[in-house]
């Protein structure tokens, strides 16, 4: 038995067609409608592109007000900077030449109060780890501080090793062989000297000594 | 023909809106965007910058860098300026109250980054006086707590060699409290700040002669 297809005849085409949104959209509508969303795209992206632009146009003005600023205070960040490092590489030196300096006044004191009245020094000599008549002893062995300025290139890269210690050499005149031995066990009281060693005594005609002596000064001195 | 245009139409709308996206997008905002972090990167080194030299400059005025600087220069020069030295011995002997009959400054010698410059000092004065001199010569120039306390020079003193004279041998030397002049030679440096290599030249070496004493 064939099936009666019941509904108007207006009707029955559409059934079989399939049916979607876009059906029901006319083209005119549809470019208005995505001609309203392209807009409120071009909107959003143009506050965007101005949010950003100024933030951009702020930067700039920010980032030339602090290189203004860092112009202005330049001039003195670059005496600020010369003056460190004139002081750097002499407070270097200075460290270095200080603290191996003896303390003549205080020595000279000490030798005041404690050498016995009959006894005096002729010559006091301190060698130093970096003084210059260690550098002239290191270049010219048998010259002094003073008497190895011979004209002569010293050797500026090589410094000569340094001791440790520093000595002290005394040179003096004694009454008679136990006055030289009365000052060094009175120099040996100094706390700022140590292994008081006696280098020559000569006894002269007068029966007086001349007596030589080196000590190591300590490095508190 | 009505659903093709409205295909047709939602399809150019949404080609429209990516269309625009992207352009927007790629074109005006992201540019804009990465030229304001490279800015703000760029605002960010330049405060840091900023901070960093408004730091020193204030640390300079706290710490007086530029005393301290000068105090190092007075110390330790950059030249011999061997008559800035004659002069302050020459007020080291007035203050002392002794007399420095010779000076003669010897050639100079290379230390490291410093120039020592020899002196040899005739010196002549009461042991006290002597004593002085030394302190003055040793307080001319300093090291505390990490800087350089300088009125003067830097000086170091080698040795002092007694050659006696007018005083009576047993007094010219160091035992105590006596009143007599002695003589002696003072070897001592004065310093000159040079990291290059100097040439030593025997030209170098001239003698002064003191002022009178000032008693």
């Amino acid at each position: 038995m064939d099936a009666v297809n019941l509904l108007p005849v207006d009707y029955r085409e559409r059934k079989h067609k399939r049916t979607s949104a876009a059906d029901n959209l006319s083209g005119p509508q549809t470019i208005r409608i995505g001609g309203a969303v392209v807009g409120l795209f071009v909107v959003l992206l143009g506050g965007l592109f101005y949010y950003e632009h100024k933030q951009v146009h702020d930067r700039q003005k920010e980032l030339a007000s602090n290189r203004a600023q860092i112009a202005t205070v330049q001039p003195q960040v670059d005496a600020i900077r010369t003056a460190r490092a004139a002081i750097s590489g002499r407070l270097a030196v200075a460290r270095s030449l200080t603290g191996t300096r003896m303390n003549w006044d205080r020595a000279l004191n000490d030798f005041a109060r404690i050498i016995p009245t009959n006894s005096f020094l002729t010559s006091i000599q301190m060698t130093a780890p970096v003084t210059a008549a260690t550098q002239a002893a290191a270049a010219t062995p048998t010259a002094t501080a003073t008497t190895s300025a011979d004209g002569t290139t010293p050797e500026p890269a090589t410094p000569a090793p340094a001791p440790t210690v520093s000595t002290l050499t005394l040179g003096g005149t004694a009454p008679n062989t136990p006055g030289v031995a009365l000052v060094m066990d009175r120099l040996s009281l100094l706390p700022w000297l140590s292994d008081v060693t006696l280098t020559t005594a000569t006894r002269l005609d007068n029966g007086s000594n001349n007596f030589g002596l080196t000590a190591t000064v300590s490095e508190a001195h | 023909m009505t659903r093709m245009n409205g295909l047709v139409g939602v399809v150019v709308s949404s080609l429209a809106v990516v269309a625009v996206v992207i352009v927007g997008w790629f074109f005006f905002v992201s540019p804009q965007r990465s030229k304001a972090d490279r800015l703000g990167t760029e605002v960010g080194a330049a405060k840091s910058e900023l901070l960093s030299d408004e730091q020193l400059i204030s640390l300079a005025k706290r710490k007086n860098t530029f005393g301290s600087a000068k105090a190092a220069e007075r110390a330790l020069p950059d030249e011999a300026k061997v008559s800035e030295i004659l002069r302050q011995l020459t007020g080291f002997a007035a203050e002392s109250r002794t007399e420095l009959d010779n000076i003669v400054p010897g050639t100079p010698l290379q230390l490291g980054n410093a120039q020592a410059v020899p002196i040899a000092l005739t010196f002549k004065g009461r042991y006290f006086g002597l004593q002085k001199l030394l302190k003055l010569l040793r307080q001319s120039a300093t090291v505390s707590g990490g800087e350089i306390i300088a009125k003067g020079r830097l000086y170091t003193v080698d040795g002092i060699t007694f050659t006696g004279a007018q005083a009576p041998a047993g007094q010219a030397g160091s035992s105590g409290g006596t009143s007599a002049d002695i003589q002696a030679t003072i070897t001592l440096n004065a310093f000159v700040y040079q990291a290059a290599p100097p040439v030593a030249s025997s030209t170098d070496t001239t003698t002064a002669t003191a002022a009178p004493p000032t008693g």
